[in-house]
């Protein structure tokens, strides 16, 4: 890179923090440093200029101490959605503090009173992230990539250099989360999802970060959530339909083409659910027990949405609800579509999104029969709605939380009710659900396996 | 003045990177961080004042806030005010509201004075007509 070797004059930081007289202060010493400063008071300000201006920034650099939002939510928000460095800065240097920094993924953590020599460090944390992606590309099959970037890098000017190329952020996260949904989490890599998102520009190493980021983003919620479930589990059953937002889109195995490719992070769902197994269960094919995954997590897209609003009432339900379920892939066809079904009880429904398409392999013909799942606008559980219709003696699971892109599907009136008698294992999706846990009975897919028997 | 600002333990080390800081492009740089400093500790203190009396014993809140102005005079180096807020949180983290409430109107003072002596200050600097030939004669 011939530009690592010039100074990087008129990089971009914003600065937060939420005392005006450092604001003040910290500004004309990043003035002084020949960067390009904008400087906010609040945090959530922050995040709408961000948000607005992603492409024009190179850096942020923020307190930790705010009243208006935690500096480390602001962190998370920022590595998730622009994957932008962020230094966090703070009066307050214990190492318990500094470590929470890190761990939400700061690249630096500064102690206030800030001086100058560390100010004017920054701009090497902008360039390691730059220098990371070329070693990636280099160590990579792809030539193209290199290619890219490397051309990228050779007419560009400092400013450009941190420039990213594609300035639709949010469409490049939904993609991500196809991709990696598609792929199947546990066997997502970097150079998978690159390729199936096919952005032009976008190198692996962004996606190699921003994999990693959503990873640790969907443990810490998932984390969160759980005290929610398990709360709501309990009702889960005699609760006819709760509605809930729930956009979710939780990275899990899939196959291809039979997995749905969003499974909210219901996988925890799916574990509670084990109480309602239902003897006819036993008529399935396999049973996969579905353990409360660590690492499903809720990965809320939308533009600007708040992360942390991940509903886990669907994973409540999920939960409540028997986790075992057996599905046979073949005899039920979700049928997943935009158009969106209903679930007889109209309960349940499914959030068809872009991936749902795979979901329409998985066998829920049989839910099918039960009525229409409706995705999109109706409070749909992504994936399970369709429980609500099934009869008793079926194990309806309809678990393809597929939605993908559950971005206005709430997560409504998840009838688990009739669960009770069915005792759904979702061996499949469970399998996809984790990473590392595949108790999978193989077989087609690694997707439910729903006796078609068993529904109606 | 300002060597006895600073032999007093008034300000400290900060205060003279603030000053390095003012250039051409900004030639009231410290001045007007200092009003701004001022200013706003006034805006803390006197939320820190209402906590103190809504909220009894809700030492949580009042650490939260007189952290708030803690790292408010860490900006402009106000030492011996950053001391005293440092034990109203010691008091807060005892549980002690007798030691909170006297820690605080050691802040108050601390805040006063410092006020005092900041505007002597720019007093003189203006008096002494060039602000870098004052600094240095002051010095």
């Amino acid at each position: 890179m011939d530009a690592a070797t010039a100074f990087p004059y008129g990089l971009r930081v914003l600065v937060v923090d939420d005392d005006p007289t450092w604001l003040k202060i910290l500004e004309k010493m990043l003035r002084k440093c020949s960067y390009e400063v904008t400087t906010c008071g609040l945090a959530r300000v922050a995040l709408d200029i961000l948000r607005e201006r992603k492409n024009k920034f190179d850096i942020v650099i923020s307190d930790v101490n705010m009243p208006d939002m935690d500096g480390f939510k602001l962190l998370e928000h920022i590595g998730l959605e622009m994957d932008l460095p962020v230094i966090m800065m703070s009066i307050d240097g214990e190492t318990s503090r500094v470590m929470k920094g890190v761990q939400h993924g700061a690249c630096d953590y500064l102690l206030k009173p800030v001086r100058m020599k560390e100010l004017r460090n920054i701009w090497q944390h902008v360039y390691r992230k730059k220098m990371h992606e070329v070693k990636e590309i280099e160590g990579h099959d792809s030539c193209d990539d290199l290619q890219i970037l490397r051309n990228g890098f050779e007419g560009l000017d400092d400013k450009s250099l941190f420039m990213r190329s594609d300035s639709d952020t949010m469409r490049k996260r939904k993609d991500f989360v196809n991709a990696v949904n598609q792929i199947g989490f546990d066997k997502v890599g970097p150079k998978k999802i690159l390729d199936l998102m096919n952005v032009p520009g976008l190198t692996r190493e962004n996606v190699a970060s921003h994999l990693q980021k959503y990873r640790l983003y969907l443990s810490r919620l998932q984390k969160q959530n759980e005290e929610r479930i398990l709360g709501a589990a309990r009702q889960d059953f005699s609760h006819k339909g709760t509605s809930e937002n729930l956009n979710l889109r939780s990275s899990f195995q899939e196959q291809p083409s039979n997995i749905p490719n969003g499974y909210p992070h219901a996988s925890q769902n799916i574990q509670t659910q084990a109480n309602m197994q239902d003897s006819q269960l036993e008529d399935t094919k396999s049973t996969v027990p579905l353990p409360l995954p660590d690492k499903k997590e809720v990965y809320m897209e939308g533009d600007g949405r708040d992360f942390s609003d991940v509903k886990p009432s669907l994973m409540d339900c999920i939960k409540s609800t028997s986790l075992a379920l057996t599905c046979t892939v073949d005899s039920i066809s979700v049928q997943l579509s935009d158009s969106g079904t209903t679930s007889a009880d109209g309960d349940l429904k499914f959030s068809s999104v872009d991936g749902l398409s795979s979901i329409k392999n998985c066998c829920f013909d049989q839910i099918n029969s039960q009525g229409p799942l409706r995705p999109s606008q109706e409070p749909s559980i992504i994936g399970c709605t369709e429980l609500a219709s099934l009869p008793d003696d079926q194990p309806g699971y309809p678990y393809p939380l597929q939605g993908v892109s559950f971005d206005n599907i709430p997560l409504s009136s998840f009838d688990f009710s009739h669960y009770n008698d069915a005792t759904m294992i979702l061996s499949g999706l469970q399998n996809n659900w984790y990473d590392d846990d595949l108790e999978f009975s193989s077989e087609t897919m690694d997707y439910p396996l729903i006796d078609g028997r068993l529904f109606a | 003045m300002k060597k006895s600002l600073f032999d007093q333990g008034y300000l400290d080390e900060q205060f003279c990177q603030v000053e390095d800081l003012q250039d051409e492009a900004s030639p009231n740089f410290v001045e007007e961080v200092v009003t701004l400093f001022l200013k706003d500790s006034g805006r803390l203190m006197s939320n820190i004042e209402q906590a103190l009396e809504k909220y009894p014993r809700d030492f949580n809140r009042w650490d939260a806030y007189m952290q708030q102005l803690k790292g408010s005079c860490c900006s402009i180096g106000a030492s011996r005010m950053k001391n005293e807020c440092m034990s109203f949180r010691d008091s807060c983290g005892q549980g002690n509201v007798e030691g909170c409430m006297r820690a605080f109107q050691k802040v108050k003072r601390e805040h006063a004075v410092l006020r005092q002596k900041l505007e002597s200050y720019f007093q003189l600097l203006r008096q002494a007509g060039a602000t870098g030939a004052a600094t240095r004669s002051i010095k």
